[in-house]
């Protein structure tokens, strides 16, 4: 059967059979797709560099019954920086966890495509702190959300649909007036809230600052380079955190696996200022 | 191909083979008849082997090696240096390791490597045994001999971080060229991890 070529980025591989390799492509064009690079597990095969999480390459495959090998691999962008930083290394395996996850088989979406090789160049590029790489995450979660459309609602209530500029500034003075909720898909006025049945507010509510919000909406419609220049408070980073977990826990279904990993190495790095290797 | 046409017992013995890793019904089947044909005393001594490995073989409680004796016979000889440590993944890593005649020292065996991915965090691994080893013998050195690949390096750079305090020496295996290798065919990220790696002659 024919060949074909393909120009992507490596979300993830696993073993299989003796010596083999199952890698998950992500193409502009494409969309995702699984290949077999037979041998790659060898020392001396030619595929097993290039065929590693988070590299950037082109492909020559050929198309298999039920499934795709690769014949040749040429390496554009190996994004080592991802994978020589424990940090890095956590933030991008939650990256390409959660791109998997809202993309299809065959489905392509250059959108998320260019998101995602943009969010590896910054995450490449930034220290190996928390604070600059929670930064990209928090761009990226956003980005990704609305890209695929789980994006939450942030520019009017997600209870009554009052757009935020009526609300959101009355409310600043009031402390925890603003709230983002996953269950009801995003920000929720003060009028909304307080129809929830005290006490408390119902699981998943995440209390905001009015920057936070600000810092959010901004986010939402800011493409990468605009949401480098973006500065963020150690707070309001916190609140995003939260919120954007939450609703992404809500969407997904199920926590996502990396993000123990990713929390267990952010929390070495927040007890002791840290470089590895 | 149904199983009907068998004796009973060869049935079994073929639906047994298939449960190996690479055997399909046609292989199992051809090894059933060679069984058949064999001595009654090899036969006898392979299903004897069989048995024996899966009752005898553990795991090593100290290093985690695979082992029909505790501790087992590497961690029990005395004419091996006692300040080296080896850390691989796998046992057969070790054997790996053991069959290069340039090794002396010890190993602890983690059974498996971090994998952020597939949620595998170091509390699935014998790290916390390796810790109180490091601290309760003379090591010196501790090399890191997870294998090149992104889980193996996970596994080395946060052991690497988790080790440091001890004052220990910790080193990484060297990444690079193979031996009988062609530099055209290398890929490009060993080519230059090979280049990072290049040593004064």
């Amino acid at each position: 059967m024919a060949n074909y070529k393909a120009t992507g980025l490596i979300l993830k591989t696993r073993d299989f059979g003796e010596s083999d390799r199952i890698v998950t492509i992500l193409d502009p064009d494409l969309g995702k797709l699984e290949a077999v690079a037979k041998g790659a597990r060898r020392t001396r095969s030619r595929l097993g560099g290039p065929c590693q999480p988070f590299s950037h390459n082109q492909f020559l495959l050929w198309q298999g019954r039920s499934l795709d090998g690769i014949i040749q691999c040429e390496v554009l962008d190996s994004f080592a920086p991802l994978r020589d930083d424990l940090l890095k290394l956590a933030a991008a395996s939650y990256i390409t966890e959660l791109v998997d996850e809202v993309v299809r088989e065959k489905d392509p979406s250059p959108e998320v495509f260019d998101l995602t090789l943009g969010t590896f160049r910054w995450l490449a590029e930034v220290d190996a702190a928390p604070g600059p790489v929670t930064h990209v995450l928090r761009a990226f979660e956003v980005r990704l959300l609305t890209l695929v459309g789980l994006g939450p609602s942030l520019d009017s209530c997600a209870t009554c649909g009052v757009p935020v500029e009526s609300w959101a500034d009355r409310s600043a003075g009031q402390a925890g007036a603003l709230a983002f909720s996953a269950a009801a898909g995003g920000v929720v006025c003060p009028a909304c809230r307080a129809l929830w049945p005290s006490p408390g507010a119902p699981p998943g509510v995440v209390p905001l600052a009015p920057g936070t919000l600000r810092a959010l909406r901004y986010l939402a419609g800011a493409d990468l380079d605009k949401a480098r220049v973006l500065r963020l408070t150690p707070g309001a980073a916190r609140e995003m955190e939260r919120a954007l977990r939450e609703h992404i826990v809500y969407h997904l279904d199920r926590r996502p696996r990396t993000l123990d990993f990713l929390d267990s190495v952010l929390g070495w790095c927040v007890d002791t200022p840290y470089h590895v290797c | 191909m149904s199983s009907s046409h068998y004796p009973e017992a060869l049935a079994r013995l073929i639906q047994e083979l298939t449960r190996l890793p690479g055997i399909g019904p046609k292989t199992a089947q051809r090894l059933a008849f060679f069984v058949l044909r064999m001595e009654e005393r090899d036969v006898m001594s392979l299903a004897g082997a069989l048995a024996d490995a899966k009752r005898k073989i553990g795991r090593c409680s100290v290093c985690f090696n695979l082992a029909e004796s505790q501790p087992c016979r590497i961690c029990r000889d005395p004419g091996r240096d006692q300040t080296t440590l080896c850390v691989v993944e796998e046992a057969n890593d070790l054997i790996a390791m053991e069959k290069t005649r340039n090794y002396s020292g010890l190993y602890h065996v983690l059974e498996g490597a971090l994998s952020p991915l597939e949620g595998v965090g170091p509390e699935a691994l014998r790290i916390p045994e390796l810790l109180k080893r490091l601290k309760s013998s003379s090591f010196r050195e501790v090399i890191l001999a997870t294998n090149p690949t992104v889980e193996g390096e996970a596994t080395a750079m946060y052991l690497a971080r988790l080790l440091k305090p001890l004052g220990l020496k910790v080193t990484r295996i060297a990444r690079g060229i193979p031996v009988g290798g062609d530099l055209e065919y290398a890929d490009e990220v060993t080519l230059s991890r090979a280049l990072e790696g290049r040593r004064e002659v």
